[in-house]
């Protein structure tokens, strides 16, 4: 059963695979398939003989972060929401899948959606919540057929719904659309959208966890994360933080493109070198100059660093993130100022536009950084740059505005030479761009080391 | 009647006018002038340095004006048409004659609006309905009006506006946020992938082979009115990059030459279609 999920979804083989490994063995559509498969195990377990606080115990003692990015201990989040004093609890899972080239979420929808089904509703009777909500980007059509049909069997199975495998825990699952947009992956855009406003960042406090989508106490989950979590509670614990590094445990799901032989995605312990992930993927085609980790937030590495282990510490100590998951190896005949372009358009272009920083500032990034690619540069236009993205960081509303100025810093820090081979002589050290040539600077570019 | 210091005594004359005029103190902030229940200060759209509109035409003046006062028309800054309002009103401005009188060359719009858009308002509802009209099931309904007229007409929306109780503006802007198409569209929509992976993978030079296949730019269509020609990063191509969508079909990996024939093969099929004579 191969073909279970969409053609550009290619999962490949090697990693550690836990949430991988029944993609293309249990039939999608059928609720039996997965329980044959040990699924809703855990759920189970969990429902029938731990307290949500075990359950609780458990993910804290597995140490699962988030990851969808932030890297939050899981076990912290969803103590806060069951803390707070509230009739009413909601739980989403975010399918909305923000960088559109990261393919792990739509690998688990579309492949095993009863995986994410079991974790959300094991992290709803963890939290207390009553109502479980997955919100699917809508382009993923195939999947938002698929979890709805999970969604409908898992309830007509009693394994959701009211009174939940005979106990006394009610859990309303429903499967909700969201737009594909960049920023409506971002959680409160996500708890916007939902209740019938523009998918647009709020402003935090308060959390969502105490106050989110209609005014309670609301949980929001990366579907990835949820995964994990039904795969802790039907393993165990140990099982999870056997691989991964002290502070980051466990598998992620990694999506490697660009220069590589086998793009595709692949499922590795955290703690494992880049250099490893892309040779999971056939290594890099041609010889790799560097790799962009992380997504359109994330930071450029040179093929130097490919030793970085790939974990949230680590990463975010080298400027680049976990992010959504995706690494871009690229090759000597890539021009990084037109990448970093590249990353600082596409988050100009994606801005939703509440917040200024975010709407103006990108837009100001990617003009100067096109008065460099035109060698036309103002004598001040990297100290620009590097202090406008610290202020767009640092005056940020949602945290897809923070991360947006990293391609561009890192690259600055890496790869000035090509930054000053653009400005100062209009000339492309990639050789991939059409530079303009002639008409050297008068004076040299301030900001370069 | 010009005489040396003449300005100065004028001057002067109302200086002193006020220096023996009762002194009043408006205490600003404890004592409010009389002014209508509604009143939120004059209107005025603020110019830059170039003489240019600041408006950005961004609906935030629109979603949060309590009495939806504020109806909007114009160009956005990808140089698309859109509007904001009533049919009836704007009608007059999309008028080329409009333009003639204003003393402008008359010109064609590039997405002219269709104000006469026919829209099945019973299945609107029943659609909203079907979803028991929770305010979570916007973005789902959108997608089935879109599916069925490819495109969501104004008229539709306004309707789910008031099935839904949701503000107009709200559902106009998620429905904007969301990327939904806001005006129809001619023939097959071929998307250019700009996603990372294909950007990286070669991208550029599908988009370059397919426009100089069909001879127009990105936002236009065909002179036959068979293709669009659109670049987006919803595309999804994963690791089939680079790769391109014509509607809803995703192919890749593509090379240059693979995107031409695709795409001249959609247009000629289409051309079939148009004259009746069977693929």
């Amino acid at each position: 059963m191969a073909s279970t999920i969409s053609p550009q979804i290619r999962i490949l083989p090697g990693g550690e695979h836990r949430l991988l490994t029944e993609i293309g063995r249990v039939d999608p559509g059928s609720l039996a398939s997965f329980r044959e498969a040990g699924g809703y195990g855990g759920l189970e377990r969990a429902v029938t003989r731990l307290a949500p606080e075990e359950v609780i115990l458990e993910i804290e003692g597995a140490g699962l972060r988030g990851r969808g990015g932030s890297g939050f201990p899981t076990a912290e989040k969803w103590r806060v929401a069951r803390d707070t004093p509230a009739d009413r609890k909601i739980i989403v899972a975010n399918l909305m899948g923000a960088d559109p080239s990261a393919l792990g979420d739509r690998a688990l929808a579309e492949g095993n959606p009863h995986l994410i089904v079991e974790g959300l509703l094991i992290a709803a009777y963890a939290a207390g919540a009553s109502e479980a909500i997955v919100a699917v980007r809508r382009d993923w059509t195939d999947a938002i057929a698929r979890l709805r049909r999970a969604t409908a069997d898992a309830t007509d199975a009693h394994l959701a719904g009211y009174l939940v495998l005979g106990t006394d825990t009610s859990i309303q699952l429903s499967v909700w659309e969201g737009s594909g947009a960049y920023v409506a992956g971002e959680e409160t855009a996500l708890i916007s959208a939902l209740s019938g406003d523009r998918g647009m960042p709020l402003i935090r406090p308060p959390f969502p966890a105490t106050r989110g989508l209609h005014g309670v106490p609301t949980l929001v989950q990366n579907a990835e994360t949820l995964a994990h979590v039904a795969w802790i509670l039907s393993h165990s614990s140990e099982a999870f933080a056997s691989v991964g590094t002290e502070a980051s445990r466990g598998t992620k799901l990694v999506t490697v493109m660009g220069r590589v032989n086998e793009p595709g995605l692949v499922e590795v312990p955290l703690g494992t070198s880049i250099g490893a992930i892309v040779d999971l993927a056939g290594g890099p085609g041609g010889s790799a100059k560097a790799a962009f980790v992380g997504g359109p937030g994330g930071g450029a590495l040179t093929a130097a660093e490919f030793g970085t282990p790939y974990d949230y510490e680590s990463l975010e100590a080298a400027g680049a993130l976990i992010g959504s998951g995706a690494l871009l190896v690229v090759d000597g005949a890539t021009c990084m100022v037109d990448s970093a372009r590249f990353f600082a358009d596409f988050s100009a272009r994606e801005a939703c536009g509440k917040a200024v920083p975010c709407r103006i500032g990108t837009r100001r990034l990617v003009e100067a950084l096109d008065r460099i690619l035109a060698a036309t540069p103002r004598p001040n236009d990297v100290t620009l740059l590097r202090e406008l993205s610290r202020k767009i960081a640092d005056t940020a509303l949602c945290r897809l505005e923070r991360i947006a100025p990293g391609p561009i810093l890192t690259t600055l820090d890496r790869f000035s030479d090509e930054y000053r081979a653009h400005a100062e002589r209009g000339e492309c050290l990639a050789g991939a761009c059409q530079a303009p040539g002639g008409s050297p600077l008068l004076e040299p570019l301030a900001g370069l080391e | 009647m010009a005489f040396p210091g003449a300005g100065i005594a004028k001057g002067m004359a109302q200086t002193f006018r006020n220096f023996f005029a009762p002194k009043v103190t408006r205490q600003y902030p404890e004592e409010r002038p009389q002014m209508p229940e509604r009143w939120r200060g004059r209107l005025d759209l603020i110019y830059d340095p170039f003489g240019e509109h600041k408006c950005e035409v961004c609906f935030q003046c629109a979603q949060v004006c309590p009495v939806e006062a504020i109806d909007m028309s114009g160009f956005d800054t990808q140089g698309n048409r859109i509007r904001y309002g009533m049919p009836e009103i704007y009608d007059e401005r999309r008028d080329p004659n409009a333009y003639r009188r204003a003393g402008q060359p008359a010109r064609p719009m590039r997405n002219p609006a269709r104000w006469d858009e026919s829209v099945d308002t019973p299945w609107v509802d029943e659609t909203v309905d079907a979803f028991g009209g929770r305010p979570e099931a916007l973005v789902a309904i959108f997608r089935a009006v879109e599916e069925r007229y490819g495109y969501l007409p104004e008229r539709a929306l306004r309707r789910i506006s008031d099935r839904m109780t949701i503000h107009w503006a709200q559902v106009f802007g998620a429905a904007g946020l969301g990327g939904f198409r806001l005006l129809p569209v001619a023939g097959h929509v071929v998307t250019v992938c700009d996603c990372a992976a294909c950007r990286f993978a070669g991208g550029p030079s599908l988009l370059d082979a397919i426009r100089d296949e069909l001879g127009i730019e990105v936002g236009e269509e065909t002179a036959d009115g068979g293709i669009t020609l659109e670049v987006g990063s919803d595309v999804g191509a994963g690791a089939s990059s680079p790769a391109i969508r014509i509607d809803t079909l995703v192919y890749g990996p593509l090379d240059p030459e693979k995107a031409r024939h695709l795409v001249s093969e959609r247009r000629a099929a289409a051309a079939r279609v148009a004259e009746g004579t069977p693929a």
